[in-house]
């Protein structure tokens, strides 16, 4: 017999509101009735973890504002985050619903924030480092405090680095890096030991291109930091050290290719996008030593999987919305553009036969499901699951705006999954 | 009674079994449900509270004996002998002993302190189901509670899915 069935619905859902988000999630799994309770009451409000996803923030380079493209279930009102105290609206980093801005960090589903106080100089022997970038860390689940990682990434081609520096061991231990806490309010440095060997001298790592700085992004999965450097540094911002992992090996022969470094179903994903549209998806697995291998997931060309065509929106369902938070310049260059981004004009460009140009970027990952998300010049979004090989066309996600820069391209792409929990 | 001063205002509660429970006031109205029907003058004689039997009803009554804040006569006499701490620690091993039934009498408990609205009570009685839901695998969580899984697989399979970040 169900000892449970004895509780009336209201009481057990009086019981159930007592657990951590953590359990009560699993709860939800144990069977139909305490789903339906946990459901009817709202005791998990979907926003109040970060297990959908909004949609992407975007930065792209003329725009003052970070632009918002977002699943029609979004709230818009995420997106706006004029209530700052500050015109610079550039996310630098997300984890977890929580956004870094230059100087502060904010809680769009809150629309709660706190000031960062002003950055310490680099760390000694890190001084040439400017190539800098903030990450942030929060896990709701395990904390109401979060944590900016400043991460001093090494200038490129090695910049300013004297010969001695070059042939130094690379990751050197300890890493030296500035940590601020939401919990002390400080910026604190701290030391990183490193675990295992390191991957060479500085002057190997510097061989294989970097992406640009805006194109190196951070992944927080199982109460570590993955930042995307020349190689892969897993940090441990509770036990001080760190491990150095290599790029999926072949990386580097494909020198033009579009990198990503992103969090998905399975944990830390890397993906590789080149000129020729051939899309390859890593996941990075533990060995049973401690070490971590890439294990290549998927391997296709884009061109063997065209959009979907005659799209239309009368019968599909809704499209992603571009928020178009960028007002535009001329009113009149406005009006005209508004009827350029009609659906229907778009769409006469998708003819049988369609390539896909070299414009092709990718967004990033979704972080629950294996999707990945990319955009054809700026104009489309589209979702791209890995398992079915199918593609989702996502509507227009240009912002008006864009049409009135002279460099259209887009910096940096950030998944958002609104948090009601914590700051 | 010895239990029962001058001065001191007595409320009577009813089971629907038929028994009868005289307490304090300040007693009964550990349950937050029966002091709105004290401050809403609704409890001139008797209360009678439904759902919950004899047995249980005085269990709760004696929980409620137990952890009613010590002030007046009597209690600022036992605060000032007996240090804060000490008293809380006390009132702990009370509720570890009380605490020490079965599992049916446990959540007939719950359901009487939910209905009754006492939070220290619900939260005592829901602490080993929450333990148990906090730390165990669905599996074990399934078989404590002798709870059936009711869902097709590839049911769980999703809905798993979508929880998928509690079991990381």
């Amino acid at each position: 017999m169900d000892q449970t069935q004895r509780l009336p619905e209201d009481v057990l859902a009086d019981v159930l509101r007592c657990l951590p988000p953590r359990s009560l999630a699993a709860a939800r799994c144990v069977c139909r009735s305490w789903h339906a309770i946990v459901d009817a009451h709202r005791l998990l409000d979907r926003d109040l973890l970060p297990l959908s996803l909004a949609g992407f923030l975007i930065n792209f380079c003329e725009l003052d504002f970070t632009e918002f493209f977002f699943h029609p279930s979004a709230i818009r009102r995420y997106a706006d985050l004029h209530f700052m105290p500050t015109d610079d609206i550039s996310v630098e980093d997300v984890c977890n619903g929580l956004v870094l801005l230059d100087h502060y960090v904010v809680n769009p589903a809150t629309r709660r924030w706190a000031s960062l106080p002003p950055r310490p100089s680099p760390p000694l022997g890190f001084e040439l480092f400017y190539y800098e970038r903030n990450y942030i860390v929060f896990d709701p689940t395990v904390s109401p405090h979060y944590q900016v990682l400043r991460f001093l990434h090494v200038p490129p081609r090695g910049r300013g680095l004297d010969a001695e520096t070059k042939q130094q061991q690379w990751p050197p231990s300890p890493y030296m890096m500035h940590v601020f806490s939401s919990e002390t309010t400080r910026w604190e440095e701290r030391s990183f030991i490193r675990q295992g060997d390191a991957l060479g001298t500085l002057a190997d790592m510097l061989l294989p291109p970097l992406p640009m700085p805006d194109e190196l992004y951070a992944v927080y999965w199982h109460g570590e930091i993955y930042v995307h450097c020349h190689f892969v540094m897993r940090i441990s911002l509770s036990s001080g050290t760190y491990q150095a992992i290599k790029l999926p090996t072949d990386v580097d022969q494909h020198r033009w290719a579009q990198v990503l470094l992103g969090r998905s179903e399975k944990g830390v994903y890397f993906a590789t996008l080149d000129g020729q549209c051939q899309l390859r998806v890593w996941i990075l697995t533990e060995l049973s030593c401690g070490q971590s291998e890439w294990l290549l997931k998927h391997d296709n060309n884009l061109h063997q999987i065209p959009p979907p065509q005659n799209y239309d929106p009368q019968v599909h369902r809704p499209c992603w919305i571009m928020a178009d938070i960028n007002p535009a310049i001329y009113s009149t260059v406005k009006d005209k553009l508004e009827l350029n981004s009609d659906h229907g004009i778009i769409f006469e460009t998708r003819l049988e036969g369609h390539r896909w140009d070299e414009h092709i970027k990718i967004l990033g990952f979704h972080p629950y499901k294996e999707i990945i998300y990319f955009s054809e010049t700026l104009n489309r979004g589209y979702a791209y699951h890995l398992d079915e090989l199918k593609l989702e066309d996502l509507g227009n996600m240009r912002p008006k705006r864009l049409n009135d820069c002279y460099n259209k391209e887009l910096e940096r792409s950030i998944p958002y999954t609104p948090c009601l929990l914590g700051p | 009674m010895a239990t029962r001063e001058a001065g001191k205002k007595m409320i009577m509660l009813k089971s629907p079994d038929g028994m009868e429970f005289e307490v304090e006031e300040a007693v009964a109205m550990e349950s937050q449900t029966i002091r709105k029907m004290i401050e809403d003058d609704c409890a001139d004689t008797a209360i009678l509270i439904p759902n919950i039997n004899s047995k249980i009803l005085s269990r709760v009554i004696e929980y409620c004996n137990k952890h009613v804040p010590t002030t007046g006569a009597t209690g600022a006499a036992a605060s000032d002998t007996v240090a804060p701490a000490a008293l809380a620690e006390d009132l702990k091993i009370w509720d570890a002993e009380f605490i020490k039934v079965n599992r049916a009498t446990r959540f007939n408990l719950i359901q009487a302190a939910s209905y009754l609205n006492i939070k220290g009570l619900l939260d005592l009685t829901s602490q080993t189901t929450i333990d148990t839901i906090s730390d165990n695998s669905l599996e074990e969580i399934r078989s404590f509670l002798s709870t059936k899984n009711d869902y097709l697989p590839e049911e769980e399979q999703t809905i798993r899915r979508e929880n998928q970040w509690a079991f990381q």
